[in-house]
């Protein structure tokens, strides 16, 4: 599904920190499961998650180290850290509170 | 096609002209070619063959142009604030050190002793007050650019009082023990710092009240701080022409550093 650009601003951020709250990722695990755990709903461009994960490490909500026990390419693992963890909250309450609003709001439109 | 080729050329795209350290691009780079490598894989093993999972793959991550603004405006907002950071410590230091020099040149300059050494605390007290106004929109600027929220008016009061408050305290340790500096260095000139005290007493007590304020500028100008002032003030305009600008940018107290 498309979704207006201005609609899903910060949501990707969320989700990636919501992500790597569960457990330790990289940026290819990080992709999958966006697309398990929406149900298709958000599809992004892998290469741009890469941008957000620099982001959010360059403001100190996570903390990515080279993998090294792989036998592959090595890959960076992002951690969340607890300041991350703290936004997290943060932004969840947030969202709540905003999907409350916003359906109480469109269910009036509905109904009227 | 071949897998490394077409990834490299891929990523080569991707941070060409995407502002990032040299350091900073090898392991972007790495981190990526991994990523690509293991989509090809998925793809691979799915049953695509190995021209259709490279490209498979290379769709997927989308266009390198997208990528590449992205970690541009994220790389000169990260510059940008590392600037404002070094322009906050910079101003500071540079205030207290030409504060300093105003002190000694005032101390050391022709004129009533007690006098010249009120006149170079108070515009050390000066510059000071100065620099809380520089530090403020320097740590405002920054403060900004980390996204953080920011508080204005408590930020600023703060700023003013902690300065301030330093520059209160040089002034009553001056008023409290600028008799007895005199004294020094009367006795460190004519060898008696009884005959010193004696002697300069008069003046600390007609004097000073008058020519306090009147000497700050003049201690300023007519001394050899004013090769420092002249830079200085140079430095402390562009620094705030700089801050104001930044200022001017933020939208909302806030700007994101990606920019998207």
């Amino acid at each position: 599904m498309r979704f207006d650009r201005e609609l899903l601003k910060g949501t990707t951020e969320t989700f990636l920190l919501a992500a790597l709250a569960e457990s330790p990722c990289h940026g290819y695990q990080l992709v999958e499961q966006l697309k398990r755990r929406s149900d298709g709903i958000f599809e992004l461009g892998e290469g741009t998650v890469y941008p957000l994960l620099y982001k959010l490490e360059a403001k100190g909500w996570i903390k990515g180290q080279w993998d090294s026990d792989t036998a592959l390419r090595r890959r960076r693992v992002y951690r969340i850290t607890p300041r991350g963890r703290r936004q997290l909250a943060q932004r969840t309450r947030q969202w709540e509170e905003l999907v409350r609003g916003m359906t109480l709001i469109l269910k009036g439109a509905a109904h009227a | 096609m071949h897998e490394d080729s077409a990834i490299e050329s891929w990523i080569a795209a991707m941070l060409t002209g995407s502002g990032l350290p040299v350091e900073r691009r090898a392991e972007v780079a790495d981190e990526l070619h991994g990523h690509l490598q293991q989509r090809i894989t998925a793809y691979r093993d799915a049953g695509l063959s190995e021209e259709q999972a490279i490209e498979g793959a290379l769709a997927d991550f989308g266009s390198p142009r997208v990528i590449r603004g992205q970690l541009r405006r994220q790389q000169r907002a990260l510059d940008r604030r590392h600037a404002l950071s070094e322009l906050r410590r910079h101003t500071r230091w540079l205030l207290t050190v030409c504060g300093l020099f105003a002190v000694a040149a005032a101390i050391f300059a022709p004129g009533p002793p007690l006098t010249r050494y009120l006149a170079g605390a108070c515009l050390f007290a000066v510059l000071l007050t100065t620099g809380s106004v520089a530090t403020y929109f320097a740590s405002l600027a920054e403060r900004k650019v980390k996204h953080r929220l920011p508080r204005p008016e408590h930020h600023f009061v703060r700023s003013c009082l902690r300065w301030m408050a330093v520059a209160a305290l040089f002034l009553a340790g001056t008023l409290l023990f600028g008799p007895v500096m005199v004294g020094i260095a009367g006795y460190l000139g004519q060898n008696s710092l009884f005959q010193s005290i004696l002697y300069r007493a008069p003046e600390i007590v007609e004097g000073a009240p008058w020519l306090i304020w009147y000497n700050i500028g003049v201690a300023a100008l007519e001394s050899p701080i004013r090769s420092f002032v002249v830079p200085f003030f140079m430095v402390l305009g562009a620094a705030l022409l700089i801050t104001l600008y930044e200022r001017s940018r933020c939208v909302d107290g806030q700007t994101t550093l990606v920019g998207d």
